[in-house]
């Protein structure tokens, strides 16, 4: 290997040659020093390798033994290089191409935003450049960690901020703040289901329901004061309002009004039920995927009738963003069958109880407090149990119209 | 005495190897598909099927097939083939085959 290597660096000419004293011309050439490979003979005609440098005595030798030698072939280094000095134009090409790539993936090129879904882009674009993010500069320089933090104090929307480096691209991820929603104070106060008010307290307004009453929803609790009346430009027409008038500048009402409402859930339950249980019984198949294709190695179906199938894939390989196509697939198929479920009355109340239980405390909101609760069975026959129940509650009634 | 029995002699005494000594050519064979000779003097004939090169005193012929002489040098020639016969004659007059 190694001689190879060297007589590829050095550079060698397969030669030809053609006499009848072949012996003699190699014994003179061997006596002037040059070195044969890979030397053949076929009747009068010899092939053989020569170094480039031998090549002026193999043919001095030739010529003194009356023997014909010519080129057939030039291999090595030497030639190759001279063939590549002759297109310098692309040498020159190709290297500057290389440079530029080199030079050019020094640079930031493009900046991105992602997670953002209120925050404008070009917001974020405009405070990272303030910062230093901009296309055009030395990713040496690039301090993401600090960039991070300053990014997060300048836009105090978003709760995380991370800037990743992605080649030249800069990608600046955000998750904005979940901000409750805003109370806009404008209007009537209106129930917001219908409930008997308990408590009223008026901050400003009007209001228009007293303790004890029965509200409907959407019923007027507290009226905004009515706007500010001028003077009517024109004597004819005394409820005209001013257009000066700002309506939305106008007191809103506000007030707290809280009163009982209640929350209801209803849930049916038959008596006899058939479901798909797991049989606790699973096998895995295992296989390669290769793009859309799928080889199954083992277990190609399901070696059960009836069962669920759960697919998984595992990644050979990856480096950054590329990862070998091929992948190990993995099916788990797991035995299910179908049963069928009698639960007597009773213990199908006990259930319906339960289930309607739970959807009951999900309705309610948080924090409310619940007054009282109780269960009605509205249907135990026919196969079938229904069951109420309900919760009366006391909370807040008040909401503004919009 | 002269030199070259002086030499031969320290050489026995000192267990010195044979090629060390004796100037000689050195014929090595390796398998039934190399060989080498070094301190050849010349090739007398040289086809695919046989070759005889002169050493010392004498010569070495050698025939099988294929056989190509994958380095020739002055010093060292390694020839490469299927070889089937080989036969070392010294002091004989010997003819271009």
């Amino acid at each position: 290997m190694y001689k190879r290597i060297k007589r590829y660096g050095r550079g060698h000419v397969l030669i030809e040659a053609t006499g009848d004293s072949l012996e003699l011309f190699l014994n003179e050439a061997l006596r002037n020093g040059v070195v044969f490979y890979d030397t053949r003979r076929e009747d009068k005609v010899l092939y053989a390798g020569v170094r480039v440098k031998d090549y002026a005595k193999t043919r001095e030798a030739a010529r003194s033994t009356g023997v014909d030698a010519r080129i057939l072939r030039k291999s090595g280094l030497p030639f190759l290089m001279f063939r590549w000095g002759r297109r310098r134009g692309l040498i020159v090409g190709g290297v500057l191409i290389v440079a530029a790539v080199l030079v050019l993936s020094q640079f930031v090129l493009s900046v991105s935003v992602s997670g953002n879904t209120t925050l404008a882009t070009q917001r974020v674009v405009d405070e990272a450049d303030k910062l230093g993010i901009r296309p055009w500069m030395y990713r040496g320089a690039l301090d993401v960690k600090k960039l991070e933090k300053q990014l997060a104090e300048v836009l105090p929307e978003c709760t995380w901020v991370s800037v990743e480096e992605r080649g030249t691209d800069i990608l600046i991820s955000i998750v904005e703040k979940a901000l409750p929603p805003q109370v806009v104070f404008q209007g009537d106060l209106v129930a917001d289901k219908a409930g008997r008010v308990e408590e009223i307290m008026v901050i400003q307004g009007v209001a228009k329901v007293s303790e004890g009453d029965t509200v409907r929803e959407g019923q007027v609790l507290i009226e905004a004061e009515t706007p500010v009346r001028v003077e009517p430009a024109n004597p004819a027409d005394p409820n005209a309002v001013s257009p000066d008038v700002n309506v939305s500048e106008l007191p809103a009402a506000k007030g707290f009004v809280r009163g009982r409402t209640w929350y209801s859930a209803e849930v049916t339950l038959p008596l006899q039920e058939s479901v798909i249980a797991v049989t606790g019984l699973q096998k895995n198949g295992w296989g390669i995927k290769a793009g859309e294709r799928v080889i199954m190695i083992t277990h190609e179906r399901s070696p059960y009738q009836e069962c669920f199938a759960e697919r998984s894939l595992y990644r050979l390989f990856s480096w950054r963003n590329w990862h070998i196509p091929v992948e190990i697939i993995k099916m788990n198929y797991q035995e299910t069958r179908a049963e069928s479920i009698s639960r007597t009355v009773e213990q199908a109340l006990v259930m319906a109880e339960e289930q309607a239980q739970t959807e009951l405390t999900a309705l309610i909101p948080p924090d409310t407090q619940v007054l009282g609760k109780d269960s009605v069975v509205m249907l135990a026959d026919d196969g079938f149990v229904r069951i109420r129940v309900q919760a009366e509650v006391f909370e807040n009634l008040a909401v503004y119209t919009q | 005495m002269p030199f070259k029995q002086w030499q031969r002699r320290i050489g026995e005494t000192l267990d010195l190897p044979e090629d060390l000594f004796s100037g000689g050519p050195r014929i090595t064979l390796v398998g039934f598909a190399v060989i080498m000779i070094e301190d050849f003097r010349r090739i007398i004939s040289f086809s695919d099927e046989r070759v005889i090169v002169t050493v010392g005193s004498g010569h070495v012929e050698l025939w099988g097939k294929g056989l190509v002489l994958a380095e020739l040098s002055p010093q060292e020639i390694e020839i490469k083939g299927e070889i089937h016969g080989l036969k070392l004659r010294e002091e004989e007059t010997c003819t271009k085959g």
